[in-house]
């Protein structure tokens, strides 16, 4: 990436939907430059712009973020297990009191209750759990490509 | 609690869009087979209500490989706002969050080696007005990152 792809993405970080004259007069070059970066970084897997949905909007009101101890089982197979559930936002392996630290969200608590017993509960090899229940969450971003 | 804004409509919207957010209003509406009229107020509403937001991801520029960290806080609970509200400042932080449980306050950021941890703890995070102790966990694999959540503040 050299500069002006720099400060396209900025631009795009801001507002990914923006137009490419918006774009152009910003970052002070022609439209068809910037379609045509934006084309070459995403053609080399360097960029991906992307609708981020909020977790409330879709009724996530309880955010948790929960640690898990794991026992007689790889810690990685356990994470691969939780990995597949739809309402766990982030699986990382970790070091410290933890061996898993998962992001999980939930409708309300009744909801918690099923993950707890229907999609935690079958994963073998779940030791103990602790938890923090998320009160306001301050900032929630995941523009950072983890998986490239 | 509140109500869950985005209807099925939306959510198929959605669908495509965050795969890739540059795609036209009209590409959608061929797709779902609905008005290009009926893609573009739906979008410009749930952006208005923020309920989405759209952004680029890349790898981040400035940390080259990033390591991601949990940094859990016990902090004085008179506090508990504006050191939720300083953390937010502060470089490479992606979550923030207040909570009840093993910690008062959760973070997570990236930074690019073990040391630059120790660093972001002892001479940004331990600096700040109201933070008694700070437990740090580095990720060794990330499994899971799903771009598509995130708060739209």
């Amino acid at each position: 990436m050299d500069d002006l792809d720099r400060k396209i993405v900025l631009e795009l970080k801001k507002d990914g939907r923006q137009s490419a004259q918006a774009i152009a007069d910003a970052v002070d070059t022609s439209a068809v430059t910037v379609r045509g970066r934006i084309k070459a970084l995403e053609d080399s897997g360097e960029l991906q712009v992307v609708a981020v949905t909020d977790f409330g909007s879709v009724g996530y009101d309880v955010l948790l973020a929960i640690g898990i101890q794991v026992e007689r089982r790889h810690a990685q197979d356990v994470a691969q297990d939780i990995a597949k559930l739809s309402n766990v936002f982030a699986v990382n392996l970790t070091t410290g009191a933890a061996d898993i630290e998962i992001l999980v969200g939930a409708h309300n608590f009744s909801d918690l209750t099923k993950f707890l017993q229907e999609d935690i509960g079958s994963v073998q090899g779940i030791g103990r759990l602790t938890t923090a229940v998320t009160l306001d969450v301050w900032k929630y971003q995941s523009d950072t490509d983890l998986s490239r | 609690m509140t109500e869950a804004i985005l209807d099925e409509t939306d959510l198929s919207i959605l669908s495509y869009l965050s795969e890739d957010a540059r795609i036209s209003n009209r590409e959608i509406a061929l797709q779902l087979n609905i008005a290009e009229g009926t893609v573009r107020a739906r979008v410009k509403r749930m952006v208005d209500e923020k309920a989405i937001r759209f952004t680029a991801l890349t790898r981040e520029l400035d940390v080259a490989d990033p390591l991601l960290c949990y940094v859990g806080l016990r902090v004085d609970l008179t506090l508990l706002s504006s050191v939720a509200e300083e953390l937010c400042e502060l470089q490479n932080v992606r979550f923030v969050a207040t909570t009840l449980g093993r910690f008062d306050v959760l973070v997570i950021v990236l930074v690019d080696s073990v040391e630059a941890l120790s660093a972001f703890v002892s001479e940004n995070v331990m600096k700040i007005t109201g933070v008694r102790r700070v437990e740090t966990s580095i990720a060794t694999q990330t499994l899971k990152f799903d771009y598509r959540w995130g708060k739209v503040l």
